[in-house]
């Protein structure tokens, strides 16, 4: 639909904590819009990966153009961006948001607003995004949307006769959703005469066009055959296609000012179409760009190793693939000792991590061992040199390190008051420095804390939910580096060091970690034909040790003529359960034991 | 393919299928003795006139219960093996024998048919024991049964004991092993109590109802059962097997020196080598089915050169006197005996005690 006047576009997202209904709507409004028809429906169109169908969470943002004629006889063009609902995704989330002028605020009328709820609805009025409260799920026998209504009234300080009732499972209220997303939600500003300038808020990877990079176009036009720079990144494209998804791509002339939609250029790879990012013309364009831009920069980094050695290969043409489709995704070949060869490889955060193991062992069929999460420590050394170690076996020797320096965040936790003395409690445990405390609405407290990101990704999220009964959310963003005691903790099997079991820790809580340790590994390793001494050390003083005795008894009672087969296969799956651990000196080792650094407490 | 000179016979029926027991056994089905032994009779016809046999070394009658047949059962059993097969001299003969079916009559019937061994199944004697076991016999069964044997002049008695039972103290092993002692057996075969998937007791652990025993508790038991046997005059001449000297079971080291040994009966293996490999095959299990089959065979495995070698070796390994080395199982041999687990002695490898109960390490070395 090119040449919609700006008035009758509406560019919107919705935002809602987990399980309250984003999907279940967002499929309802293509519906009703009839941008798919009830029977080629698949349940929750937006969230087309599989991994996001079962989690229930949205990994990558989609986009869909949805043609709306309203009571008033007049057709809209609304633009729906889905966003990611987890803080490793927190920069594609401000984009994202950066693309819409509206967001609907979706509440469950059973479950009431959650701390997640705040949390994502402070970031879009923040982004000066105009909010359309609704309460879903009216239909539940436990709903009270009278009271979640009052409450997002008190929140939000809108008055609660707006706040729209609605299940989306019984599609009851859907179309007064949309309508009240074009009364209440500004058309975008931005000028069609202006220079060409367009934010870049996603993109993916198709095998046969390339890559398709979302775009909100904020001045000027965007037309087939031109060609395009990217300000931040200086690259030069000559466009092949632009279109909207409705939601299946479909072509069209140009995309103006005010509208979402996307373009091809022949880009091989999504890196090169970065999140962020400001399109405008190569010839003739604007020459400053859109604020917001960051080089997404890996904040957890793990070593990825085939538990068969024999798999290296296919795990390099597996990650080249996923890349193509994550920017955010960095790799590079790694030798451990314990775990052969394998790639070190930087995320996001921990939900990133574990999405990449998981596809790479759903879609490639690959069986991965992973060592323990760290983040890129800074070491500087006496010669002045300043070394960064994403790798805890590669940090320097102690004598050449003048100082270790780790990354800290800003870290805001919202979550009721109930739970303020444990939160600080963790944050405390956790080396967290408070900074401040603001009484929110409802209840609720925001805490701020700056914090050492390593203590953040060793198991910080489930204690944070599991100590506030799953209502506290955080966010947090990389404020710098600063000195630390930092120490590296070694592990020894049988006197032998296993490089992927060592981590870098605070002095002061290097002991109860490496007694944790051990004690985790003595569970995990299977006794052997000798005993296999455990221990934690710091330089070569042991802070930890445990033992694994030695098998006493292993052995058939009975083995007689009918018992030898059955006996000799059994024996032959258990040889083939051997054959999956690893070795270090004589210890052969379970894959599980090199994942045990990651819940210790 | 080499000659025969092991005969195996199965004997299915039991009075009662113990909680323990994953034989190829049935309690109820008495009725089907008859025809079973009838259908005995057609394999060991068939199998002495398509396989090669050599002079028998050994014939053994195992279950199940096979002192549940009736005398005349087992006698026409035992006059057809000497019919079908020749006996070198001096061969055993043995028979496995629940101490309550061990009755006069019986005894008489076995000596007269050439049985000169029995393996009795006393399993314990303490009556906690028993119980869990879901054994129908007891002590005074077991001592009956022993002076009954010696009355009708078998001088060659083995009893079977299991041990690391579920609330099995060391001290009630311990008697135990002296009740057995003082019956004067020339050979014991101890067991250690295995929960083997598909059994009662099996269920019972996984429901909760009975606690494990774990492998240290279990080596408890063995080093009792190994102390109190040796000082008694026994040697272990196997993992579960003590005798005195020259009362080693010459039909069970058939197994583990993987003779040729031809297995009739529902259910029963026989091993064969052909050249530098080796055939295995199984009969039928249920005694119905292998009353009314024709072949008998259900299914069978080719054993290559080196998986035969293996299995010489992990069986081989099982015996004090250990085996032969195999040429291409120098790494694993030297990998074990660095491990303390096998010495060598010229061409043969023999376990150490440590190797001995570390069994299935040998086996996972070299399979």
């Amino acid at each position: 639909m090119p040449g919609t006047p700006p008035e009758r576009i509406r560019n919107f997202c919705i935002i809602a904590h987990i399980d309250h209904g984003k999907s279940t709507l967002a499929d309802r409004l293509l519906e009703l819009t009839g941008a798919v028809s009830a029977r080629e429906m698949v349940d929750q169109m937006l969230d087309t990966m599989d991994l996001e169908r079962e989690r229930g969470i949205t990994i990558k943002l989609q986009a869909v153009r949805l043609s709306y004629v309203a009571l008033s006889g007049e057709t809209y063009e609304l633009h729906l961006i889905d966003t990611p609902g987890h803080v490793d995704f927190s920069y594609e989330v401000s984009r994202s948001l950066a693309a819409c002028e509206g967001a609907v605020l979706v509440v469950d009328a059973a479950q009431g607003i959650e701390a997640q709820t705040l949390a994502n609805m402070y970031q879009a009025v923040e982004a000066g995004l105009t909010l359309v409260p609704v309460v879903n799920k009216i239909d539940l026998p436990a709903a009270q949307p009278d009271l979640v209504a009052a409450e997002i009234a008190e929140v939000t300080g809108l008055p609660a006769s707006s706040v729209l009732f609605v299940s989306a499972k019984e599609a009851i209220g859907i179309r007064e959703v949309l309508e009240a997303v074009i009364r209440e939600v500004p058309p975008p500003r931005g000028s069609v005469a202006a220079p060409l300038r367009a934010l870049i808020f996603d993109s993916h990877y198709d095998p046969y066009r390339g890559v398709y990079v979302y775009v909100r176009v904020v001045d000027g036009e965007l037309a087939a055959r031109t060609r395009v720079r990217l300000l931040n990144t200086a690259s030069v494209h000559e466009v092949d296609e632009v279109g909207t998804f409705t939601p299946r791509p479909v072509a069209a002339a140009s995309l103006s000012a005010g509208e979402v939609g996307y373009f091809t250029a022949a880009i091989k790879n999504v890196a090169d179409a970065r999140v962020g990012d400001t399109v405008t013309l190569a010839v003739g364009g604007a020459s400053s760009p859109l604020p917001g831009y960051r080089a997404v920069k890996p904040m957890v980094y793990a070593g990825l190793f085939p538990s068969d050695s024999d798999a290296y290969g296919s795990l390099r043409d597996a990650l080249e693939k996923l890349q193509l489709n994550d920017a955010a995704l960095v790799y590079e070949p790694e030798t451990s000792a314990a775990l052969g060869f394998g790639f070190r490889c930087g995320f996001l955060g921990l939900l990133h991590m574990e999405i990449v193991q998981e596809r790479l062992e759903r879609e490639f069929a690959l069986e991965l061992v992973t060592t323990a999460p760290t983040v890129e420590y800074r070491c500087v050394l006496r010669s002045g040199a300043v070394v960064p170690v994403d790798n805890p076996s590669l940090l320097p020797e102690p004598t050449s390190i003048e100082r270790i320096e780790e990354p800290f965040v800003r870290l805001s936790i919202i979550v009721p008051s109930v739970y303020v003395g444990a939160m600080m409690e963790l944050c405390q445990d956790r080396r967290g420095v408070f900074k401040h405390l603001q009484h929110q609405l409802g209840e609720r407290v925001l805490l701020e804390y700056e914090m050492p990101l390593g203590e953040i990704i060793s198991d910080f999220y489930d204690a944070l939910k599991s100590r506030s009964k799953g209502y506290a959310s955080m966010d947090y963003e990389l404020i710098g580096f600063r000195p630390a005691e930092l120490v590296k903790l070694d592990v020894l099997l049988a006197g032998v060091p296993v490089d992927a079991l060592s981590m870098i820790v605070h002095r002061a809580k290097a002991p109860f970690i490496g007694r944790r340790l051990v004690e985790k590994l003595r569970a995990l390793i299977p006794r052997q034909m000798f005993e296999v001494p455990i221990q934690a050390a710091i330089g070569g003083k042991v802070v930890a040790r445990e033992t694994v005795p030695p098998l006493r008894k292993d052995v058939l009672a009975k083995c007689y003529g009918g018992d030898i087969t059955r006996k000799r296969k059994l024996l032959e799956k258990q040889k083939e359960g051997k054959r999956r651990m690893k070795r270090v000196g004589n210890v052969e080792i379970p894959q599980e034991a090199f994942m045990a650094v990651l819940s210790l407490d | 393919m080499h000659s025969f000179r092991h005969l195996y016979i199965h004997i299915p029926f039991c009075r009662h299928k113990c909680g323990y027991c994953d034989f190829n056994a049935y309690a109820g089905l008495d009725g089907l003795m008859a025809p079973y032994v009838d259908a005995l009779e057609r394999e060991l016809a068939f199998a002495a006139s398509s396989y090669p046999f050599g002079e028998l070394r050994t014939v053994y009658f195992g279950g199940g219960t096979p002192s549940t047949l009736s005398p005349e059962l087992i006698s026409r059993l035992l006059t057809r093996v000497r019919t079908e097969f020749s006996l070198e001299a001096g061969a055993e003969v043995s028979l496995e024998a629940n101490p309550a079916s061990t009755d006069v009559e019986r005894l008489e019937a076995w000596r007269r048919g050439g049985v000169n061994r029995l393996s009795l199944g006393v399993q314990g004697f303490d009556r906690r024991t028993l119980a869990v076991l879901e054994r129908r016999t007891d002590g005074a069964m077991a001592e009956q049964a022993v002076r009954l044997a010696r009355a009708a002049g078998f001088r060659n008695l083995s009893l079977d004991l299991i041990y690391a039972v579920p609330y099995q103290s060391l001290e009630s092993w311990q008697q135990t092993l002296q009740r057995a002692i003082d019956l004067a057996p020339e050979h014991l075969s101890a067991y250690c109590l295995t929960l083997e998937e598909g059994t009662q007791l099996f269920r019972q652990w996984q429901r909760g109802d009975l606690p494990a025993v774990d492998p240290d508790e279990q080596w408890m038991f063995l080093e009792k059962c190994q102390s109190a046997l040796t000082s008694a005059g026994f040697h272990r001449y196997e993992v579960s097997s003590w005798s005195r000297p020259g009362f080693e079971s010459r039909h069970n080291r058939s197994y583990w020196q993987c003779r040729p040994v031809y297995g009739a009966g529902c259910g029963a293996h026989s091993y064969a080598r052909l050249g530098a490999g080796a055939r295995r095959w199984w009969n039928v299990a249920r005694p119905q089915s292998y009353i009314s089959s024709d072949t008998f065979i259900e299914a069978g495995e080719e054993l290559g050169p080196r998986k035969a070698a293996a299995e010489r070796l992990m069986l081989g390994l099982r015996t004090v006197a250990g085996v032969r080395t195999e040429p291409g199982f120098e790494v694993e041999i030297e990998r074990l005996r660095s491990a303390g687990l096998v010495e060598t002695v010229g061409r043969v490898v023999r376990p150490t005690r440590r190797g001995l109960d570390l069994n299935n390490q040998v086996a996972l070395a070299v399979l």
